[in-house]
């Protein structure tokens, strides 16, 4: 290697070109954050995360008639609903959730989805006080039918929520 | 004595600090990864810019070799080999981007005079802007040749591999683009 080309080895430094444009960083960032990161807004997580009980207070459930509901088989498959024991499965929906705990970052999402639980109940409250008199018109039922709907829809993603979130931190707290 | 230890302590504290940013960055830490990304992305950069002479390419190939370095890094087995190993994915890149644009002069026609090993230093007064944009106006595959070799510290037998070429053609090449450079700087003095 002559003079010359020590001196460009030497000096390669002094070549570089300046500056780095953000755009790029940002395309990086974009594509190397995780999905699950982005969705659920998290924070850094303590490795000891505090556990919580959801609050509850949204829940208002009751038996809704003397008798438990029995659904014509045509109505129930038309709202994809069990003929009977729907009050049973929501139960049960119910206190999965309030057995489920997770870091207090998370508390605020999910209270916004059991949020939507309290309205849902509060907008057919009319029509779940005329099904406890056990006398009801097929109008009435197609109503109550869709409450139970979008309810146990409602709780179902609650409790996957719940499952993602728990498993999200069980990943990223593995060494 | 003192001073090649200090040096040497250094260089171990940086390997260090690499090693260990590398190793958090495997596990998704996200400020590990734009630390790493900071500590490279100028050199990198230049790599690129030096193969593609395009800006917008080079930003389009680092972004990708970066993306790809955090995406692997559970696959480095040696952390400490993360700045080379990244260097490695981004040259790929950016020769693949110039394949087609990628020719090679032949060489039968070359006129051009050599260096002397011992004529004065004229080159330390041209200012390495100009020296930089003289490197990039060169042809595309021997300015590839060239960066790879003299800028980027790669041996010939590894450019020759990775342009599909043989070891003798990446040295002629070489040298056909030392001399067409010297050439360029030399009539910047006469300016």
């Amino acid at each position: 290697m002559n003079k010359f080309e020590e001196y460009l080895r030497n000096h390669r430094d002094q070549l570089d070109l300046p500056d780095v444009h953000p755009r790029v960083w940002e395309q990086v960032q974009q594509r190397t954050q995780p999905q699950r990161a982005r969705v659920y807004y998290l924070y850094r997580v303590a490795a000891a995360a505090a556990a919580i009980l959801l609050l509850l207070g949204v829940f208002q459930w009751g038996r809704h008639s003397a008798q438990p509901l029995v659904i014509p088989t045509a109505m129930a498959q038309q709202y994809d609903l069990p003929n009977t024991g729907i009050e049973t499965l929501i139960t049960e929906q119910i206190n999965n959730i309030q057995a489920a705990s997770v870091p207090v970052s998370y508390r605020d999402d999910l209270q916004l989805l059991l949020q939507q639980v309290h309205y849902l109940d509060q907008q057919y409250a009319t029509q779940r006080t005329s099904l406890q008199t056990g006398q009801y018109t097929d109008d009435l039922l197609h109503d109550v039918l869709r409450y139970y709907r979008a309810k146990v829809d409602l709780l179902t993603r609650v409790l996957s929520e719940i499952e993602k979130i728990n498993h999200y931190e069980k990943d990223n707290h593995t060494e | 004595m003192k001073n090649q230890k200090t040096a040497h302590s250094a260089r171990a504290n940086t390997a260090r600090n690499l090693s260990q940013r590398v190793r958090q960055a495997a596990k998704g830490d996200q400020r590990a990864i734009q630390q790493l990304y900071e500590q490279h992305a100028p050199a990198m950069l230049t790599t690129a810019y030096r193969i593609t002479n395009n800006l917008a390419d080079a930003e389009d190939v680092i972004q990708e070799g970066f993306v790809r370095s955090f995406q692997q890094l559970r696959k480095l087995q040696d952390p400490a080999a993360y700045s080379g190993w990244l260097k490695r994915i981004i040259v790929n890149l950016a020769l693949q981007k110039q394949r087609k644009r990628r020719h090679f002069a032949p060489l039968g026609q070359l006129d051009l005079p050599a260096a002397a090993d011992d004529e004065p230093a004229w080159y330390q007064s041209i200012p390495f802007a100009r020296i930089q944009a003289a490197i990039q106006d060169l042809p595309n595959g021997s300015r590839e040749v060239l960066s790879l070799y003299l800028l980027e510290g790669y041996k010939h037998r590894e450019i020759a591999e990775w342009l599909n070429i043989s070891v003798s053609t990446s040295k002629s090449q070489y040298q056909y683009a030392l001399r067409l450079l010297r050439q360029a700087l030399q009539s910047l003095r006469h300016e």
